[in-house]
């Protein structure tokens, strides 16, 4: 019976007591079976450490990043130090944050935008016709130029990112989306 | 289904306000936390900001910026500049040389050509001495042509210094945007070893290949630091 209601979340029970209905720990706990938290766990682990992976070599080479930066010809010259000097750290923070599992929503959020603007970035720059490399993982010019392949490299990760959304809507549904009574 | 956002920020719940706190608060201590380790790691860098240089031109006293070049199929530039073997892209300041003359250009640019044909001159004489051969080298940068528009240029002009066309349009981005050919800089080998100090930078055509020569017999034997070209060309007196 109770595993018949996998997947149809009883709303009502969200923000009940759980002392007011025996038994309602274990039911709300076959809904979100213990493999989904650790689906979520391996997921924060492999987003997270693509993100801090990606962010060494640009930590390393900050002076490479921002001309592998400013070649996308997006920014102004002006801002290109600044985003080649903390974009990074951006990347290692929310990296950690997910790897930890603190600020699970904001970190999430931050990791999709990020993968939506470098998407954005490698996409627009390759209709462009700028023969230019990518500066993802590493700013090393010997590496070769991007190509479609690279964004597809990155909708492979942004996929699970999205994917993320879902298990962790499923895990911990912020009080926002939850039904309101009258 | 009677699921979704709440239908605004009044008839938020408690729980709602305080998830979407504790949220924002998440981003922004992302937001700060970066900040801080940013300015925190570049304050101890050797290579602090800026790497990119505001200014619209390069000019003496600055460091030449990491400059790739892609010599690919001809052989010739790597030979003539020394450049390593076996990589595809390598940094111009991989040039060994004491005194680097780079000539921005463009070769439908009559000014140009008439620099070109000044440097090459000057170039023939340097050759013709030892003691100076290996230390000072000429490289033109072609911005806005083709490899078969430099190759046809060098053949057409006999140039015996290489002429790398920037296809990938390097040269705006590093130089300065608004760049007017011709235009040289000169840089030299810091006491380090490595080259890299732009020493001078020259807008205009110096046509008198004697003059040049007896330029750039200076600026080598200078000290380290910058020079006015217009008063070794004597446009400055």
């Amino acid at each position: 019976m109770i595993n018949n209601l996998q997947g149809v979340t009883p709303r009502c029970m969200d923000n009940a007591p759980s002392d007011l209905i025996p038994g309602m720990d274990r039911m709300k706990g076959s809904l979100n079976p213990a493999w989904m938290e650790w689906l979520w766990r391996l997921l924060r682990l492999v987003l997270g450490g693509i993100f801090i992976y990606a962010s060494i070599d640009k930590i390393l080479h900050p002076a490479q990043f921002a001309e592998s930066f400013l070649n996308y010809k997006i920014l102004p010259r002006q801002m290109v130090n600044f985003f080649a000097l903390t974009l990074p750290w951006v990347e290692v923070i929310v990296g950690i944050f997910l790897i930890v599992g603190i600020f699970e929503w904001a970190s999430l959020t931050l990791f999709n935008g990020l993968m939506i603007v470098f998407m954005t970035a490698i996409a627009t720059a390759l209709m462009r016709g700028l023969n230019i490399d990518c500066g993802c993982f590493t700013s090393d010019p010997d590496v070769g130029k991007m190509n479609w392949f690279t964004f597809l490299r990155d909708s492979t990760m942004f996929i699970p990112g999205v994917g993320a959304y879902f298990l962790l809507f499923r895990l911990r549904r912020p009080p926002i989306f939850k039904q309101k009574h009258p | 289904m009677n699921i979704g956002i709440a239908d605004g920020i009044s008839e938020m719940t408690g729980d709602s306000r305080a998830w979407l706190r504790h949220e924002v608060k998440g981003l922004i201590l992302i937001g700060a936390l970066s900040l801080l380790l940013a300015i925190s790691v570049n304050a101890f860098r050797k290579d602090r900001i800026p790497w990119v240089d505001h200014r619209h031109t390069i000019r003496a006293g600055d460091v030449l910026p990491y400059f790739p070049v892609f010599p690919a199929q001809d052989p010739f530039p790597r030979k003539y500049l020394g450049l390593p073997p076996g990589q595809e892209v390598v940094p111009i300041t991989s040039a060994q040389a004491d005194l680097l003359v780079i000539e921005v250009l463009n070769v439908y640019c009559f000014t140009c050509q008439s620099q070109a044909l000044a440097f090459n001159q000057v170039s023939k004489w340097i050759d013709k001495r030892p003691e100076l051969k290996r230390r000072i080298k000429f490289v033109g940068l072609a911005i806005g042509n083709t490899d078969e528009e430099v190759d046809y240029f060098r053949k057409e002009y006999g140039l015996k210094f290489p002429v790398i066309a920037d296809v990938d349009g390097h040269v705006p981005q590093l130089l300065g945007p608004d760049l007017p050919p011709p235009f040289s800089v000169y840089v030299r080998r810091d006491p380090s070893g490595k080259l890299g100090p732009v020493m001078a930078t020259h807008e205009g055509v110096v046509e008198d290949p004697q003059t040049l020569f007896d330029a750039l017999v200076k600026l080598l034997n200078a000290e380290s630091g910058t020079t006015r070209m217009s008063k070794l060309f004597g446009h400055d007196k």
